[in-house]
């Protein structure tokens, strides 16, 4: 897995590319606790994701409680299967799922 | 000719037109189909943008028909009267232009209108305000609330004092019929500025004949905003005089009928006195006025008795305080926003703490308790053949009113302060009622656990800062007793020997995302924790495996001082919480050692006793991973807590409890029996269905919660609590139970050497199937075949009947798979997000239905 972070006034955009399972979830956690309070806008960039596991999942609920108050989070492209996971799971409840 | 079976009229001026939208919408979405409905919107002195908006809104529905209004009435009656003589169908309703109907209203109403004839039907009026300054006004009555209709006949059934009491004059949550308007040719008075609506409806409650009353029927949703004229502080002293002049109208009005008239006239002149205590434009001449005016209305209340409309304050206010407010213009000129600040402090009721007879004694004022005669009820035989047994479907609707509309005393007399949500697995989220005399018990009993203890409490933080309309908030049951717990810290009415590892400024936040580190951090730093108290033994493993994977951080903080994340608290806090934290190297490098080897909970904190949290049922394999790391610390049950009851204390190390007679009343029905009896008559061995009556309000209450007898201590029964008895699973013939399956997943563990976290189980074609979720990474090579075999071979053993099936080849042998690692957690915190809920609240997945979450588990199969 490799992760690609870029800040854009008060949007912080994750890139995640490749696998993550329950060895690379706590890199993508650390990435995802990192963001500077005052953002209102994360974007998580699965243009490139292939798989994620139940530990990958669980960051996006701590990304979604951690913005909460503060603004959205976004899924930017997942592929058609993280889409059905997303969907599955109930996450597409909440994050907002955007193709571009 | 049209169709119309009812007309809307709605006064609108210069509303915004994003909340006009949802009126809109709420007309379009009735239940009773849009096209039945003829809505005439009369633009009332208008600016010209607004209606332009309203009509390109409305313009490609012909059923929706806007008038433009010009003239110099400053109140709604005009526009109202005009909409009258536009509509054509048999029943009309007022819709403000700022509010909305609930999506069945108009359907239901009409069902009862129609079907009991009546010519006014009355249905009730939630509430939103639109900044914490607006002033709510609602209708809270003292109508029979758990009756669904009730019907008033002139000569029949009649009641005055219920009907004019309180906010009874709106016209908006009513609907009327309109020929019988028009025959008594009854229009609103343009030239009464204060309670035209009031005028309207004693013309109305004159001359008609029979009434229709919903107490249950939530229809209408006001916005409340800062402009109206109930919320605007400042009037001039001619308006002042103008809405007297108005006043007098409406009580002569009431009077002529001879309707009763001390609360009307005590609350709707309370309102003028109030613009009267706001305005500093007001003269002694204009007061004197004014007296002239109300005065002689004013000398013919009688002291108006405190109910649950007018505390006693309120009723003093509206009787004594305002004959001589009113009366006495030379006394109180000069009196301004000091005074009503002064006049407008709380009373708070009594609170009370006995059980069955108190219960009945406190409450027997509510609609519950003068249903059911409370007064009379002398002997626990009177109780039940007097109040029928009550599940959750009979208070959900009361729950509705008190929450949606701000009603109180429908069944229970002290107010409810918190709503605890329970949820079953399948289940949507319930809302049970709490008040702090039926949480003063929780909290005495956590007492007892927290006295002469160092605590790292696991339980969630209070709830989220959000406020029902009965100002009431809603949080998990912890939450709720933490709240409750933390207020009796403040005043002293716990015990002074317990301290805590969370400082308060967190422990008592509501702000969540960065608490579990943070709880976590001080608890680390802190070396002389004697107990651990956790909702169940899994989130005491979920707690070490988040120190376990955040190691680093704790130690890097506790060397330096520092707090993670401290920014995305409120300042107030992070303050707080620096200034409570200080720097310990010397811990920090312990620690770091600890984590190097084998971690014992009894190393990072020597002086370790006891960790309590439930440990049996659903919690044993969460127990018997704690037992791993806990050493020779003790572990032990504490108080059996559910929202509806504090059921018992721990009896003894086998997971028993001793039945709590002190907090709630107690019936039990025996499974397969259909008599509810006491627990003097429950018998050892025997399981039994609980029902409640507690200081919340609830009567008979089913709990649908099961307990074994196991014996008595004394008289005092002890029991084993049955965590979802009778929930099984069907694999062809055979129905599994859930204590089964946890049993035979516990026996699995063991007999396999597996360190099992958690599991999840559903039916698969003809088959059981297992998902286990492992603590161990290093299991993850089991070789499963063997494992599913050992689990047939345990289920043969439990499981009645399931031996014979698998011999005769009709159900098939178990399957078995391993899911990743925190599947079952994400589970049930996807879930609590989905019903806003804290992680607590949701069992673990250990019996699936719906299919959807079968996915979702399998997707997690390795």
């Amino acid at each position: 897995m490799t992760i690609k972070k870029s800040v854009n006034n008060d949007e912080v955009i994750i890139e995640v590319e490749g696998r993550v399972d329950t060895n690379t979830a706590k890199e993508f956690e650390t990435a995802v606790k990192e963001i500077p309070a005052g953002t209102k806008k994360l974007t998580i960039d699965m243009t490139g994701l292939a798989y994620i596991s139940s530990a990958g999942l669980r960051v996006l609920l701590i990304a979604n409680q951690l913005m909460d108050e503060y603004g959205e989070v976004c899924a930017l492209n997942p592929n058609n299967e993280i889409r059905e996971i997303l969907s599955i799971t109930g996450f597409d409840d909440f994050l907002n799922i955007v193709e571009k | 000719m049209n169709n119309y079976e009812v007309s809307i009229v709605t006064p609108y001026h210069n509303i915004d037109l994003d909340i006009f939208k949802s009126g809109l919408e709420s007309i379009k979405n009735q239940t009773l189909g849009f096209s039945k409905i003829e809505w005439i919107i009369v633009l009332h002195n208008c600016e010209d943008k607004y209606i332009q908006g309203v009509q390109e809104m409305t313009k490609e529905y012909e059923n929706i028909k806007t008038f433009v209004l010009n003239n110099n009435v400053h109140s709604a009656s005009s526009p109202r009267n005009y909409g009258m003589k536009m509509a054509s169908a048999k029943y009309i309703g007022f819709l403000d232009g700022d509010d909305s109907y609930t999506p069945g209203c108009l359907k239901t109403v009409l069902l009862h209108m129609k079907k009991s004839g009546a010519q006014v039907t009355w249905f009730r009026r939630e509430y939103e305000l639109e900044s914490e300054k607006s002033v709510p006004v609602t209708e809270i009555v003292l109508w029979d609330q758990t009756r669904e209709e009730i019907i008033l006949e002139k000569g029949g059934y009649w009641d005055d004092e219920k009907m004019f009491s309180a906010v009874w004059g709106l016209v908006t949550s009513r609907l009327y019929d309109l020929d019988f308007l028009r025959e008594n040719e009854i229009v609103y008075d343009e030239s009464v500025k204060l309670g035209e609506d009031y005028l309207f409806n004693f013309e109305v409650y004159g001359r008609a004949q029979k009434f229709c009353y919903l107490p249950q029927t939530i229809g209408y949703h006001y916005y409340i905003n800062g402009g109206s004229i109930l919320q605007k502080s400042e009037k001039t002293e001619e308006d002042i005089i103008d809405m007297a002049k108005g006043l007098k109208k409406i009580y002569d009005c009431g009077l002529k009928f001879g309707f009763r008239m001390d609360a009307t006239i005590g609350g709707v002149t309370f309102v003028l006195a109030r613009f009267m205590m706001g305005s500093s434009k007001l003269s002694l001449e204009g007061r004197q006025k004014i007296k002239k005016i109300v005065g002689p209305y004013v000398e013919m209340i009688k002291d108006l008795k405190p109910n649950k409309i007018y505390s006693e304050k309120a009723a003093y206010d509206r009787s004594t305080f305002l004959k001589d407010y009113i009366l006495n213009p030379e006394k109180w000129a000069g009196e301004g926003e000091t005074f009503m600040s002064r006049h407008y402090r709380e009373v708070k009721p009594p609170v009370d703490q006995t059980v069955l007879n108190s219960i009945l004694e406190n409450n027997a004022g509510t609609d519950m308790g003068k249903r059911y005669d409370f007064k009379s009820i002398n002997t626990l035989n009177g109780f039940q053949s007097k109040v029928p047994v009550m599940q959750y479907d009979t208070y959900e609707p009361l729950i509705a009113l008190n929450t949606r509309i701000g009603e109180s005393g429908i069944f229970v007399s002290e107010p409810i302060t918190h709503y605890v949500y329970y949820t079953g697995q399948y289940g949507n989220r319930k809302l049970l009622p709490v008040t702090q005399s039926h949480l003063k018990d929780y909290v005495k009993a956590m007492d007892e656990v927290f006295k002469d203890n160092n605590t790292f409490v696991l339980y969630e933080n209070v709830s989220k800062p959000f406020h029902f309309n009965d100002n009431s908030d809603i949080g998990s049951l912890y939450g709720a007793i933490n709240t409750e717990y933390y207020k009796a810290r403040v005043s002293g009415d716990v015990s002074a020997t317990s301290r805590f590892t969370t400082p308060d400024s967190l422990g008592y936040s509501s702000e969540q995302f960065t608490n579990r580190y943070i709880k976590c951090l001080f608890a680390l730093c802190d070396e002389n924790v004697t107990q651990i108290c956790a909702p169940s033994m899994n989130a005491v493993m979920g707690t070490l495996d988040f120190i376990k994977k955040n190691i680093d951080d704790f130690t890097s903080d506790i060397a330096a001082g520092t707090i993670k994340n401290l920014d995305r608290l409120k300042e107030d806090n992070a303050k707080a919480l620096l200034k409570a934290f200080s720097k310990n190297n010397e811990r920090a490098e312990y620690l770091k050692k600890v984590f190097e080897g084998e971690v014992t909970l009894k190393a990072i904190w020597p002086g370790l006793k006891k960790i309590v949290a439930p440990r049996m049922g659903d919690f044993a394999l969460g127990t018997k991973l704690v037992e791993r790391v806990s050493g020779d610390v003790e572990l032990l049950d504490g108080p059996l807590m559910y929202p509806e009851m504090l059921l018992g204390t721990a009896s003894d190390e086998n997971g028993n409890y001793e039945l709590n007679l002190e907090s709630a009343f107690f019936e039990f029905k025996k499974v397969g029996d259909s008599e509810l009896i006491f627990y003097k008559k429950l018998k050892a061995g025997e399981i039994y269905r609980v029902f409640v009556t507690n200081k919340s309000g609830l009567y008979r209450y089913d709990t649908g919660r099961h307990i074994k007898i196991v014996g008595f201590n004394g008289s005092i029964p002890v029991f084993e609590p049955l965590s979802d008895y009778g929930t099984c699973t069907m694999i062809g013939n055979i129905s599994i139970g859930r204590d089964d399956i946890n049993g035979a997943v516990l026996q699995l563990g063991d007999a396999c050497e597996l360190s099992i976290f958690d599991y999840a189980s559903y039916q698969k074609n003809d088959s059981l199937c297992v998902l286990l979720e492992l603590a161990d990474n290093s299991d993850m090579n089991s070789d499963l075949d063997a494992v599913k075999h050992k689990l047939d071979e345990i289920l043969c053993e439990v499981v009645a009947g399931y031996k014979s099936a698998r011999e005769a080849g009709e159900i098939d042998l178990p399957d078995v798979h391993l899911i990743e690692p925190e599947t079952t957690l994400l589970y049930q915190e996807s879930r609590a997000k989905k019903l806003d809920v804290t992680v607590d609240s949701i069992p673990a997945p250990h019996f699936v239905y719906n299919p959807k979450d079968i996915k979702f588990l399998e997707m997690a199969i390795i």
